[in-house]
């Protein structure tokens, strides 16, 4: 199994050099000459051509491309991102730092949310099975899957800020202000779980392991909450875990609704600014976020699961 | 398979509800009671009546109008998402299904790098370089979601291609061509209807978001993520305006949805869900 | 079997304790990267008790963004956070210029050598004496980056500094300038900051610390979310009934008035932060007054001559007519704003020229593209010689009425047959696409009394604003601009007068700017807050008159 997880964790460094590629020639394809931008952005009052080489030069621009992509990657490397073109005295990581906080927390939040709903709904879906709850959960979640989040948090919004005037409406800064969005992104995601859970435990519902503990006499909950509620949590707690970072990307539009100060609304506003070092690092973080997250769950997946433990080795 | 969707009460009537509201996004000059784009400023946030059905929004343009008008990017955009999106992973799916060898190895390792993004962060990143437009939307949604079609179909094609048919067929000496046309495709069209299904439900919440967020369609088109937008602006003085595209939004995409499950269920009775 | 649930459990622990960690430290997270007096570390919590435990001293604000640099020395910083720490020598007043850190001064007979008592006494929030000396090394700062400053005039003809005595303080200039006094009283970049706080006796590159004379200094701020001022317990003036001034930061419009109403902000101050309906919705409102200002400045498009299609005459014209000023007024700001004909208000000093509006009349504007060979193609859009009349406007996303004026111009100018493609960028980038020229038309910032009309139309042979890049295409751009100058230097009122009605008259005949209506100020605000007015400059808030009952 040691093999496995070296294995594993080599196929990942290919991965990362190719996003890692990617987000270097997205920055190349930019239409504004970086080095006119730079120029501009350090608010040179007249820009000439000379000013131009110097800075083309300065910025190892005429280098070939190889050279400033293995320059780029070892900047990289050292966390120095570049500075961002709209506000000049900020550094790219700066700013990244500074929003990481706000959309982690909300994730995790969101995260809470989704296990906290969806487990119990998901098994007294399965439990009463066909009866009007299940249905109407269904039904609810149905609806769910095919309405846009940010049309949900804009009714949320209305509805409970203004209208109940229970919660604050945007911003961060103390839990109520957390519970709207977070609850927003859990929606999304809370849908499929419950069809996740339910189905497991459905088929689970179908073992033989089920009937012989009913042929020896034990009690319903006993059996439902030790035997098939474990069993079929195993598969949906990886996925959940998985989801993680989906989840922090997924957070942009909600981010947006709320204003809440994450790396979602500094990605939209560096759009709109096309302030491109921001978008091309945090295209790169979340990038890799993903593949270490891939990978760290496929490790724990395959240490927990006996069955894949066998099938690995 | 057809006679079985048929018989699908629910598939019929959403199928029925679709055609009527791709009709109205067709013959919108005809159905629309105003011009789309015809603002008359003094007029603005009138309430109901005869005249404007839905009322009218910040520069006094009949919502309804817009609403009907706003069909046409809204399926339109989204079935050219589809189309391409579905026609790029088909053609690569079954490439790398059918031929496997190193073709497979290439398009299978591109697909790993491709959907070990984030699809949603690589779409803004589309548009981010190349310019806020709808064509770079729908070529940004192309170029990510191609992936995760691609590796379904391979594996649906990995299925059928050592089935004994097609062995059969290429005895008899039909070339390859034939072979992915005729027997490869038809087998797995099933498969690719409800995926496609699926899939327009998806590319409508995805441009409505984009639009929603300034990033997609551009004033003064009508489309029902932009509206919202615009009524997210005047919330606290015109709550109501939020609510008739985003009630569209659902309706169309949860009939999408529910065709597609219907679809599913009528492919594969032995999988029919309980 | 157990290490398996053991292991699971405990990257779930892991996840929860990592939420659990960032709650809590997004709750008090008060991360200074910028560097401040005497720093108090209550960050977060005690934004949060001023907004929810509304002390009869404590005022929440908004701004649409971040304080940014607060060097008065440069343009990088929000202008009404600048003007609260710093002071200038001299300020301007609606009735005139008032003493500041000058207590008096005397002008030359020949108008070229100014003279200024300092006020004794005053010191900066660091201890530092604010005297002759301490005012020399700024105005060293300050030329030592001249070529920022150039769309003052005054920076063109300022020969000299120098200090006559502790408290005397000497500029001599090259000609006598009639604006000067009014030029040197902006906080931009004449403000005094502690001569401590600079870096090495120089200011071009950022500032240490922000220390300065005025009512009040900054003591904690957190990038994008809020800033925090105290009241300067040494100030020489008057001290402010105000005692604390907490910025929020909120960057859209409707969450801004929602933070209003449930009490989260109690003052929206600004002429583009809030729009004719808001304002007439909260009218009726008991909890809360409304105050508008008289009208300050005109607002305008600007057209660029140096594009194709643009820099035809008759196109401008065309489009003059088909704009109608009464439409957006009534329409759009309620009547909030009146429509404006000409780019400077008659009761703009110097202005009142008796030009000729430009009617509102689509016939006649179709009339003039048709003779002028703009003929409609087959999608209704006009062409000429293959190129097509379709050009893009320019606003800015954070102004709230400047996209609604955009779509509805939008479609007015579609009904006789030109495309016009609107486009939203936030305040920075619009600012650096106006400045560098890249834009067809766009949204102009007017300066506004009492700017109006000396410096605005100094700042039009630089590139300040869009009026220098758009301006490149007319034929008589030379002679407007040294007409202007002329202006600036000369010492006879029939001559000036004579000047200014020939550029208002050359720039109206030549159709680059297209009024719209004359902008107020306005303010909204919790009915306990009185004192609101609105001060000379339109972009500064005089937090200092401002009290709760």
């Amino acid at each position: 199994m040691k093999s496995y997880i070296i294995k594993r964790i080599l196929s990942a460094v290919p991965l990362l050099l190719c996003i890692s590629f990617l987000c270097f020639v997205f920055i190349n394809l930019i239409p504004s000459d970086p080095a006119e931008v730079a120029l501009r952005v350090r608010q040179t009052p007249i820009i000439t051509e000379e000013a131009i080489a110097e800075v083309r030069a300065e910025l190892g621009l005429d280098d070939p491309y190889l050279v400033r992509y293995v320059n780029w990657v070892w900047s990289c490397l050292h966390l120095d991102f570049g500075v961002s073109y709209t506000n000049p005295s900020r550094t790219v990581l700066g700013e990244l730092s500074r929003c990481l906080p706000a959309t982690a927390v909300l994730a995790m939040t969101s995260l809470v949310f989704v296990i906290v709903l969806s487990l119990p709904i998901g098994f007294f879906c399965a439990v009463y099975k066909d009866s009007w709850f299940d249905r109407l959960i269904r039904g609810i979640v149905f609806m769910t899957t095919a309405m846009p989040a940010y049309w949900i948090g804009l009714l949320l919004i209305w509805l409970v800020s203004i209208q109940l005037d229970l919660l604050p409406t945007s911003g961060s800064g103390s839990v109520k202000h957390l519970i709207l969005p977070a609850f927003t992104v859990s929606l999304t995601y809370i849908s499929t779980y419950i069809r996740l859970i339910r189905n497991n435990m459905l088929e689970n519902m179908k073992e033989d392991y089920v009937l012989y503990a009913n042929v020896r006499g034990l009690k319903q909950s006993n059996i439902l909450i030790r035997h098939i509620l474990k069993n079929s949590l195993h598969t949906c707690i990886v996925a959940i875990g998985m989801s993680v970072p989906q989840l922090m990307a997924g957070t942009i539009v909600v981010e947006n609704v709320f204003a809440w100060p994450g790396l979602g609304k500094l990605c939209i506003n560096s759009i709109f600014n096309r302030d491109y070092p921001v978008i091309q690092t945090y295209v790169l973080l979340i990038g890799t976020l993903f593949v270490v997250f891939n990978l760290l769950f496929d490790i724990i997946q395959c240490i927990a699961d006996p069955r894949l433990r066998r099938e690995v080795s | 398979m057809w006679k079985r969707l048929f018989q699908n009460r629910m598939a019929v009537i959403m199928i029925g509800l679709l055609l009527l509201i791709a009709l109205m996004g067709i013959f919108a000059p005809w159905v629309a009671p105003h011009d789309p784009y015809e603002n008359d400023i003094l007029n603005k946030f009138a309430g109901y009546s005869l005249s404007y059905p839905l009322g009218t929004d910040q520069l006094g343009r009949c919502i309804m109008s817009r609403m009907i008008y706003g069909i046409r990017p809204t399926l339109f955009l989204s079935m050219m998402t589809m189309l391409g999106t579905i026609g790029l992973g088909t053609i690569m799916g079954l490439l790398a299904g059918y031929f496997r060898g190193p073709l497979e190895e290439v398009i299978m390792r591109t697909v790993d790098v491709m959907m070990s993004f984030p699809s949603q962060i690589m779409v803004f990143a589309v548009v981010a370089l190349l310019g806020i437009d709808v064509r770079n939307v729908i070529m940004a949604n192309v170029f990510i979601k191609w992936a995760w079609y691609a590796r379904m179909i391979r594996t649906n094609v990995m299925k059928y291609r050592d089935r004994n048919f097609v062995l059969f067929s290429r005895t008899i000496g039909s070339g390859e061509r034939f072979i992915l046309l005729n027997h490869m495709l038809p087998s797995i069209a099933s498969e690719m209807a409800v995926l496609a299904t699926l899939d327009i439900g998806w590319a409508i919440l995805n441009i409505s978001t984009l639009s929603f967020l300034g990033l997609g369609v551009q004033a003064p088109t009508p489309e029902w993520g932009a509206m919202l937008n615009e009524a997210r602006n005047v919330m606290t003085t015109n709550p109501v305006q939020m609510v008739a595209p985003g009630m569209a939004i659902v309706v169309v995409v949860a009939a999408f949805n529910m065709l597609g499950d219907a679809l599913r269920d009528a492919l594969d009775p032995k999988e029919v869900q309980i | 079997m157990t290490m398996k649930k053991h292991m699971l459990s405990l990257c779930l622990a892991g996840l929860v304790a990592v939420a659990a960690a960032g709650c809590s430290s997004s709750g008090s997270d008060s991360t200074v990267s910028g560097k401040t007096a005497g720093t108090e570390n209550n960050g977060g919590s005690s934004a949060d008790s001023a907004a929810s435990s509304p002390d009869a001293d404590e005022l929440v604000f908004v701004n649409f963004r971040d304080i940014r640099d607060l060097n008065p020395h440069l343009y990088a910083g929000e202008m009404y956070a600048q003007s609260i720490i710093y002071e200038p020598l001299v300020r301007v007043a609606d009735d005139g210029v008032k003493p500041c850190l000058a207590e008096r001064w005397d002008i030359s007979e020949d108008g070229k050598v100014y003279t200024f008592y300092i006020r004794e006494g005053v010191a900066f929030t660091d201890g530092e004496i604010c005297d002759a000396n301490a005012i020399k090394a700024n105005f060293d700062a300050i030329l030592e980056n001249k070529n920022r400053h150039t769309w003052l005039e005054m920076m063109n003809l300022l020969e000299s500094v120098e200090v006559v005595d502790d408290y005397t303080f000497r500029i001599n200039m090259s000609s006598p300038y009639y604006p000067m006094l009014i030029e040197l009283g902006g906080t931009r970049p004449f403000g005094m900051i502690s001569p401590q706080a600079m870096k090495d006796g120089s200011t071009s590159n950022g500032v240490d610390e922000y220390i300065g004379t005025g009512p009040y200094r900054l003591m904690d701020f957190v990038t994008d979310e809020y800033a925090v001022f105290e009241v300067n317990e040494n100030y020489w003036g008057e001290a402010p009934a105000i005692k604390k001034i907490t910025v929020k930061v909120i960057p859209d419009n409707q969450t801004r008035i929602l933070a209003l109403q449930k009490g989260e902000v109690d003052l929206i101050y600004g002429k583009d932060m809030l729009d004719a309906e808001t304002i007439m919705s909260f009218q009726g409102n008991d909890e809360f007054k409304v105050s508008l200002s008289d009208p300050i400045s005109t607002r305008h498009l600007l057209m660029n001559t140096t594009d194709d299609i643009l820099g035809d005459i008759n196109v401008r014209k065309a489009i003059q007519h088909a704009t109608s000023k009464l439409a957006v007024s009534e329409g759009i700001f309620n009547g909030l704003e009146s429509p404006a004909d000409t780019l400077y208000s008659a009761s703009v000093p110097y202005c009142n020229v008796g030009l000729t509006p430009y009617e509102y009349n689509m016939d006649t504007a179709a009339a003039i593209l048709d003779e002028a060979g703009w003929v409609a193609g087959s999608d209704g859009i006009r062409e000429k010689d293959g190129q097509k009349l379709s050009f893009g406007l320019l606003y800015c996303n954070d102004r709230v009425t400047e996209k609604i004026i955009s779509e509805y111009l939008q479609n007015e100018y579609a009904k006789i047959g030109i495309q016009m493609d609107i486009h939203g960028e936030e305040e920075q980038s619009y600012r650096d696409n106006m400045k560098s020229g890249n834009f067809d038309m766009v949204f102009n910032i007017a300066w506004g009394t009492p700017q109006d009309p000396q410096s605005s139309m100094a700042a039009m042979r630089a590139s300040v604003y869009g009026d220098y890049a758009a301006q490149q295409g007319l034929e008589d751009k030379a002679e407007i601009d040294q007409a202007i100058t002329d202006i600036l230097v000369s010492t006879d009122e029939t001559e000036r007068q004579a000047l200014y009605e020939f550029v208002l008259t050359r720039l109206h005949d030549d159709a680059v700017y297209i009024p719209l209506t004359y902008e107020c100020n306005k303010a909204l605000y919790t009915n306990k807050l009185s004192g609101v007015d609105f001060s000379a400059n339109p972009y500064l808030i005089p937090f200092e008159d401002m009290f709760f009952e």
